[in-house]
């Protein structure tokens, strides 16, 4: 085990190292010059532009850039700065945490309501309930995040004043409650069809029916038997969108105004600014590949006939 | 065992589900700030908080209280002495002559003297420190063209320390109204302590600069991607004391976030109002709104080097073009009446500012004159594709007034017009800037400093740093630099007729003034706005 | 007995004819080709009352495509403020927007761009998904790991990010073009983002179907290996695949909108329902006007509704264990 958990983490180097040079060529390759960016209305001095430019490396062929940033990230540099002169690994530590605490409740949200709700639509297959769920999951499923945020934001928090309107930098789990919703959303809805599905097969399934035959009462047979079972599909799903719920938080971080680590990477990308763009999205490579061992380890525990070696 | 296990797994995360929600519950919310202490909408600052470092609002709003300058702006744009004792000209002004008051000090006890002034502005100048203010040195002898040192100098050659209270700064040409621009944050004075041993401005005082205004930072200071929070500085005694008992900008990525926060009581101050609250904020009773007439000026530039855009008949096509948008429409449609349409190339806030600049009827909605036009330039050559203006969809409104003016001019002139998006400011600014642009786009100006000729010379003067369209008229440049050595209403009558110039060959195609808005908490006094757009903070309180 | 005893060589007892008779239901017909996966399917699929109506949805949003005036009569691209949210009237159902274009006629045009992005992107994906997966699953070994280590790579950054910034590069590189232009556009910079979700599945099927039975028996009787991926492995594979797919392509219609509203989807002279939808968000925020909100997001919901039911009834129809209840 491991064995098998070192073998994993070695091979997260090259993915690793792909994915910043993918990104990295292609903020290279992005139009603009951000200095200009920088600038603004005013005009700038050829030398002044060409110092910041040599300062950041930006005349340099884009591999010789592409391994500074690896130099300064691989090392921990806390001179390596993002286009406005601020430590990258600074912004990174500030945006982190409400990130984290806003995806993992979102998770935790799309897990508590995608479970229940998908198991008892799954106990009762093609029943009422489960056609009502499936027809209010396929609407959210097809509805863009941005307009339930601001609709939920016009309603819950200008309107009737339930919820604040927005986060800001003093966030706290009670104001990142309607945005972590707001973000579940479309997880919700699959994470409840992946547990109807996974509920129902079960249910059919042989053990099952030798359950039954034993003579073992309903709820015995649905929490023994057929809940384990289903649930190893639907933590695989919730565990691996970890990394994507913190990178869709772009969007919901930008409507209630959250100073995390979506916003942060929109701003660089928009700026031009690849040092910080880069290593958000490291980061972001980073939660994604240590999530998915996470889930393959917990995948061990929960079906006892898979085994690392 | 093993099913033993599994089980407490499963539980071990339902537990931390409902701790979370508990948790979630108990979360009350933590504002209550119910002391004088004004909050006011920011934005992380982009650069150093170092005077001659900072370009922008984010970074600019934070230092105009944390420093003072040699003069300060009164609320109607004229300027008072405040850390200057006196700032007298030579005969034909192009030296001018600073007397520092005596007993300004820095909050770390340090006293302003002159070399607190010249220092800074060398350091600013100087390319080697990579300053992005070098620009507001231009005026000055011993800089280049875009305000750098000139080669082979560490300073300017202009400037010249006296003894501790006094410093002369000699000019390139005569300037009458030269101590307007003075009490730009560029021109602050900076510490000796902020110098690090290599001569450099240290990190740490571009992080937590030491200053000499009327409010000083908190122990907290700036909290990155948060907040600046500042209290009064005790020692202040310029023109700008605090009303109230400190100032907290809190940093938004968005408007429309910090309006609804205004909205809900967590934000006193947003000096702006976001396009989608254009057409409510002033009915909003959650509120309280202003909105009036502002400083910075929009236009469409349509470059000589375009095809069809030389000489005579480019000349025809900017008026036809001009006269093809249909201001009022936009302003009132678009904006909602938060843009007022341009009647000259400047700004109704300044002094001197007329509505009957000669040959102004251009700006004037004429469909007619406007299809006799274009027709007299197709008789030179004829015109064929699509006429395309270029914005960054970064900026509020940006996208819609462009499709509304391309629509307009698609309507009267009967040709293919459309509206073209550059993503963010910079995408534009560097296709602009290299030149490599080839279609119309838009353009804007915001003073340094309140004066007409701020509007005019940087930006349409041969060779100017900010001449986009690589404008040239030998009589406009003279009539520049005359007016800039003029006084009173000879000063205004060259102005007006370089503009009369410009109204004919249409450098820039104006479009309309941005109005200044804003929006507080309905319990905030004192609001005001300045020249610049903006409230003067000091003031304000609950 | 001796007609009942075995005999001699006969290892067991054999019942003799006359008491096991043979039942018509017995009769085999040889020359019955035995009835694909994939009819089975079609025969179930038409009896799915899900399948009918998402197929009434998709036909009719294929005929406002293809067919645009058979809705509207008016110009999407004619925008003229004087008509700023002017209200419904003959021939404009649904009133004016912001600019004064025509609301139900931008949405009507606007059906193009959205789903083109969406059916493309799945097509590319798709294909693009299929044969790297198939490849991994199929030989294994490093080819298999190098696939799936390149498919991490681009599955671990964060798709919308990714896209912002690769349709910023190509706008820069081709900054002159038409509608398909763009529209190619969006389709390149999801689609390169999105292959891997169809290579792991691709991938997890072939793996599966590798070692059933049918394929050592073809493996047996001397199949080459590329034979057998092409004849057995893929076609068993691809039923999970599909269904992906269909899902799929609701989301990345939902992906454009999300695209324009973060300003870097289709340019705003092309109509789509995420331009609509980016340009209604100033009326969401202030609460009036809502019309031109829910028309585009009615007709976006709608079009993916129709796609992740067809999506729905294809997978009820090909998934044997869902076929059970």
């Amino acid at each position: 085990m491991w064995w098998y958990v070192g073998k994993r983490l070695l091979q997260t180097i090259p993915v690793f190292l792909g994915a910043t040079l993918i990104i990295y060529a292609l903020v290279f390759l992005r139009p603009g010059d951000p200095i200009l960016g920088l600038v603004g209305d005013k005009p700038i001095s050829p030398e002044v532009r060409q110092a910041l430019r040599d300062q950041y490396h930006l005349d340099d062929p884009f591999l010789l850039q592409w391994l500074f940033f690896l130099k300064d990230v691989v090392t921990f540099n806390p001179d390596f700065v993002g286009l406005d002169g601020q430590p990258v690994f600074e912004k990174i530590q500030n945006a982190f945490p409400v990130t984290v605490t806003l995806a993992l409740m979102a998770l935790a949200l799309d897990a508590v309501i995608g479970i229940v709700v998908g198991t008892f639509a799954g106990l009762r297959r093609n029943g009422w309930f489960d056609s009502a769920t499936l027809l209010v999951s396929l609407v959210l499923l097809s509805v863009p995040i941005f307009v339930v945020g601001f609709v939920l934001q016009l309603f819950f928090g200008v309107k009737f004043g339930l919820a604040p309107v927005t986060v800001g930098g003093d966030w706290t789990i009670g104001k990142l409650l309607l945005p972590a919703f707001v973000l579940a959303i479309a997880n919700i809805a699959t994470t409840l069809r992946l547990a109807r599905t996974s509920v129902a097969d079960n249910l059919s399934a042989d053990h099952v029916r030798t359950a039954r035959a034993k003579g073992l009462s309903n709820g015995t047979v649905v929490r023994n038997h057929v809940l384990r079972n289903s649930l190893v599909p639907v933590v695989t799903y919730i565990g691996i969108n970890l990394g994507s719920l913190m990178a869709g938080a772009v969007i919901t971080e930008g409507i209630f105004n959250i100073q995390g680590i979506g916003n942060l990477a929109y701003q660089a990308v928009n700026r031009g600014d690849a040092p910080v763009t880069v290593t958000v999205v490291a980061v972001m490579v980073m939660v994604y590949v240590f999530m998915s061992l996470v889930v393959d380890l917990i995948y061990a525990v929960l079906d006892p006939r898979i085994r690392y070696v | 065992m093993r099913l033993s296990r599994r089980t407490r797994l499963a539980g071990v995360g339902l537990a931390a589900a409902a701790s979370l929600i508990l948790a979630a519950c108990g979360g009350g919310d933590d504002s209550g700030s119910d002391s004088n202490v004004i909050t006011v909408y920011g934005t992380n600052p982009q650069n150093p908080l170092i005077p001659t470092a900072t370009n922008e609002v984010g970074g600019g709003d934070p230092l105009n209280n944390l420093f003072a300058g040699l003069v300060s702006y009164k609320t109607d744009g004229s300027v008072e002495n405040e850390v200057a004792e006196s700032i007298e000209p030579n005969k034909d002004s192009t030296v001018w002559t600073v007397k520092v008051k005596s007993g300004w000090k820095f909050t770390d006890g340090e006293p302003v003297t002159a070399e607190s002034f010249v220092k800074a502005w060398n350091y600013g100048a100087n390319p080697a420190n990579k300053q992005l203010n070098n620009y507001f040195f231009y005026p000055i002898k011993g800089t280049d063209d875009v305000g750098n040192t000139v080669k082979g100098a560490d300073t300017v050659s202009g400037l010249k320390v006296v003894d501790d209270s006094t410093f002369t700064i000699s000019l390139k040409s005569a300037e009458s109204d030269f101590p307007l621009r003075l009490g730009y944050s560029a021109y602050f004075p900076v510490p000796a302590k902020a110098y690090g041993s290599d001569g450099k401005i240290t990190k740490e005082y571009g992080d937590k600069p030491i200053g000499n205004g009327p409010y000083k930072l908190t122990a907290k200071g700036w909290e990155k991607n948060k907040q600046i929070s500042m209290v009064p500085n005790g020692d202040y005694n310029g023109n700008r004391k605090a009303k109230n008992e400190g100032l907290t900008f809190k940093f938004y990525n968005s408007t429309d976030a910090a309006y609804s926060d205004v909205q809900g009581g967590n934000l006193d101050v947003l000096d702006q109002v976001p396009p989608s609250a254009l057409t409510t904020f002033e009915s909003d009773n959650q509120i309280k709104a202003y909105n009036e007439p502002g400083s910075s000026f929009s236009s469409i530039t349509i470059p000589e080097r375009l095809a069809h855009f030389k000489g005579e008949e480019g000349q025809l096509r900017r008026a036809a073009i001009s006269e093809a948008t249909n201001r009022e429409q936009i302003t009132d449609k678009v904006f909602n009446g938060a843009r007022t349409p341009a009647k000259d190339f400047t700004s109704p806030v300044l002094d001197g500012w007329t509505d009957k600049v000669e040959g102004n009827e251009v700006l004037d909605f004429n469909a007619s004159d406007a299809k006799a036009k274009w027709a007299a330039a197709d008789k030179i050559s004829k015109w064929e594709g699509t006429f395309t203006i270029a914005f960054n969809n970064d900026g509020a409104g940006n996208k819609e007034f462009s499709e509304a003016m391309a629509n307009q001019i698609k309507k009267t002139l009967g040709i293919n017009a459309e509206a073209k998006v550059y993503p963010t400011f910079d995408e534009l600014r560097t296709v602009v800037t290299d030149r490599s642009i080839k279609t119309a786009f838009r353009t804007g100006w915001q003073a340094d400093y309140p004066s007409m000729l701020n509007y005019l010379g940087p930006i349409y003067a041969t060779g100017a740093g900010s001449n986009d369209g690589d404008y040239s008229n030998k009589t406009f440049d003279k009539l520049i630099s005359e007016a800039s050595a003029a006084t009173g209403d000879e000063r205004y009558k060259l102005i007006g007729e370089a503009q009369t110039i410009l109204l004919k060959d249409l450098p820039a195609i104006p479009l309309w003034y941005q109005n200044a808005t804003a929006v507080t908490s309905t319990d905030l006094k004192g609001f005001v706005f300045n020249w610049q757009q903006k409230p003067d903070y000091y003031a304000l309180s609950k | 007995m001796s007609e009942s005893a075995a005999r001699p060589g006969q290892a067991r007892y054999v019942a003799p004819l006359e008491e096991t008779p043979l039942r018509a239901i017995d009769a085999v017909v040889i020359d019955a080709a035995p009835e694909s996966q994939w009819r089975e399917a079609w025969k179930r699929l038409r009896r799915s009352p899900l399948f009918w109506l998402a197929t009434a949805i998709i036909v009719v949003i294929m005929v406002a495509i293809f067919f645009p005036t058979l809705f509207t009569n008016a110009d999407p691209q004619d925008g003229d403020l004087d008509r700023q949210f002017a209200p419904a009237g003959e021939g404009h159902p649904f009133g004016y927007t912001f600019l004064g274009y025509d609301v139900w006629a931008r949405t009507v045009y606007g059906a193009r761009a959205s789903v083109a992005v969406g059916v493309l992107t799945t097509i590319v994906a798709t294909l693009l998904g299929m044969v790297t997966g198939a490849v991994a699953g199929f030989y294994g070994g490093w080819v298999d790991t190098l696939v799936s280590r390149f498919s991490d790579i681009f599955f671990s950054i964060p798709l919308l990010l990714a896209c912002l910034v690769v349709i910023a590069v190509i706008n820069n590189l081709y900054p002159q073009r038409g509608f398909w232009g763009s529209v190619l556009v969006v389709v390149m910079a999801l689609s390169l983002f999105a292959w891997p979700q169809i290579t792991r599945q691709m991938r997890g099927a072939v793996l599966e179907v590798k070692n059933l039975e049918f394929v050592d028996a073809a493996t047996a009787i001397g199949a080459s290996r590329l034979v057998n991926l092409r004849r057995h492995i893929v076609p068993n594979a691809l039923a999970p695949v599909i269904v992906t797919a269909t899902i799929l392509l609701g989301t990345f219609i939902v992906a454009e909108t999300s695209l324009s509203f973060l300003g870097l989807g289709l340019p705003s002279n092309v109509a789509s329902w995420g331009n609509d939808l980016s340009g209604a968000t100033n009326q969401v925020r202030s609460g009036t006007h809502l019309t031109v909100m829910w028309v585009p997001a009615t007709a976006l919901a709608v079009t993916v509704l129709g796609f992740i039911l067809l999506g729905e009834a294809v997978r009820e129809a090909l998934d044997p264990k869902a076929r059970k209840s």
